[in-house]
């Protein structure tokens, strides 16, 4: 059968499966990650040029990417356990 | 970075009421809450997984919604932010940030200022003390507008005794 051709190198319709969803969770994830990174840019940008309190800038930024790190760890914990 | 001419004096920094940026976290917070809601449901459910490990594109999916809400927040929280008026013994700031790479910086003399006035609308603005308080100049743009000011009358008195001090300034300068 042609789904049994294409999977043939995966070895079973399971593995297929699995390395066929695994690549477009990455894909997925790439692509948040470009994003993340532009929007990152953008505000760090913005405060750094027009914020008013160096401190409380510094400290903005600090919590945004603590927190965005861990989100993106917690997305990649999760893609390699997939 | 704000820049103020020499003799210049700080009278108010405003930003918007806190209300406005609640108002906006609520609306990221619910559809955080409902896409959460909608994948959990969603991963109770006992569809047969082809394959791969349902728990970990659960996690996937939960982290993605996350993030996407976090950004959001912080994009808003920025505009917030860098919004702001600044009232000082010669003129009144107004830096607008409408949205990324959108900013407009407006400014006018105290002595231009012809009229203030204050509009609290709604329960909540009534509750929470916070209003629109437009300042009518002489100038080419008529009025400014500073949205969701918190505690509006006070903003209007703080600026109509700079206005009352700036244009005595200016008569004692003329004498």
């Amino acid at each position: 059968m042609e789904f049994q051709g294409i999977t043939s190198g995966f070895g079973s319709p399971s593995s297929f499966l699995i390395t066929w969803g695994e690549s477009a969770l990455w894909g997925i994830f790439g692509v948040v990650f470009i994003f993340f990174l532009i929007i990152s840019a953008a505000l760090v940008y913005h405060l750094e040029r027009y914020g008013y309190d160096r401190y409380r800038i510094k400290f903005t930024e600090l919590l945004f990417f603590s927190v965005s790190t861990m989100l993106l760890l917690l997305m990649v914990g999760a893609l390699l356990s997939f | 970075m704000l820049t103020l001419d020499h003799g210049e004096e700080k009278i108010l920094v405003l930003r918007r009421h806190w209300f406005v940026i609640l108002e906006h976290s609520v609306f990221i917070v619910l559809t955080l809450g409902m896409s959460i809601a909608a994948a959990l449901v969603v991963g109770g459910l006992s569809i047969p997984f082809p394959a791969g490990n349902p728990g970990a594109l659960l996690v996937f999916t939960i982290a993605l919604f996350c993030l996407s809400a976090w950004v959001a927040f912080f994009v808003e929280w920025t505009n917030y932010y860098l919004d702001i008026w600044v009232v000082t013994n010669r003129r009144i700031l107004d830096i607008e940030q409408h949205s990324f790479f959108t900013r407009e910086v407006s400014e006018f003399r105290l002595d231009r200022v012809q009229d203030i006035t204050v509009q609290v609308r709604g329960l909540l603005a009534e509750f929470f003390d916070f209003g629109d308080v437009h300042v009518q100049t002489a100038g080419e743009r008529h009025a400014f507008i500073i949205s969701n000011a918190p505690h509006p009358y006070r903003v209007k008195e703080v600026i109509t005794k700079a206005i009352d001090r700036a244009v005595e300034g200016s008569a004692a300068k003329i004498r």
